[in-house]
């Protein structure tokens, strides 16, 4: 579902289907933010920080939804805008970047990940493991696309 | 690998917008790939070679690396 979101094969249903997902999202931003007003915010159970963490995550997302809602309204309306921006979303070049600016982000991130559990281990054993966590499911989810890929391509 | 791809250009009065335009992709890439900071696919070296109609190896010179 998700590749076909991004398929801008396409591009006009592409546009169609990105337009349900900011309708998804949207739905899920508001729920949140209900969720913050009607069960979290009068109660004690939670501290501040985890409170404001709610509100600001639901917001965080509505915002992104109707952005994403507003750019793709425009982009279906509009035939020379979405010409400019299906070029600009299929052009190679932009696609290379893209992918090697996810392939740096990747590995700083499992690097640093591998080096602050160094830190962590002796300030705070729960951080280690939430740190560890993430380094062994980027290291398992790579193998699992890397043995999918291999068979694929 | 260098190419040809701003001589041929030149040489049908084209703008580097009209050619991105017509093999689909940003002026970016179309000046890219004449700094030769970029290489092209083979999909988009024989949409360009198409366009000036003429091949993809008159275009793009391939060097063979010596080993």
């Amino acid at each position: 579902m998700l590749m076909r979101v991004f398929d801008t094969s396409d591009y006009d249903r592409s546009l169609r289907r990105r337009r349900l997902v900011a309708f998804g999202l949207l739905a899920v931003g508001i729920t949140g933010i209900l969720c913050y007003l009607f069960l979290i915010k009068g109660s004690d159970v939670l501290p501040d920080f985890a409170r404001g963490f709610y509100l600001g995550g639901a917001s965080g997302i509505c915002i992104g939804a109707v952005f994403l809602l507003v750019r793709v309204t425009y982009l279906l309306s509009n035939r020379s805008a979405q010409k400019k921006a299906k070029i600009k979303e299929q052009d190679e070049r932009e696609k290379t970047i893209v992918n090697q600016a996810f392939q740096f982000a990747g590995m700083f991130t499992f690097f640093a990940c591998a080096a602050s559990l160094f830190v962590l281990v002796a300030v705070s054993m729960a951080a280690a493991l939430a740190v560890l966590c993430v380094v062994a499911v980027y290291a398992i989810v790579w193998l699992i696309a890397s043995l999918y890929l291999s068979k694929k391509l | 690998m260098e190419n040809r791809i701003a001589a041929l250009r030149k040489e049908r009065r084209i703008s580097q917008a009209e050619l991105a335009e017509a093999v689909a992709v940003t002026r970016q890439t179309i000046i890219s790939l004449e700094n030769g900071r970029y290489n092209a696919s083979l999909l988009l070296a024989h949409k360009i070679a198409k366009y000036f109609e003429t091949t993809i190896e008159d275009i793009f010179l391939f060097e063979e690396e010596e080993s």
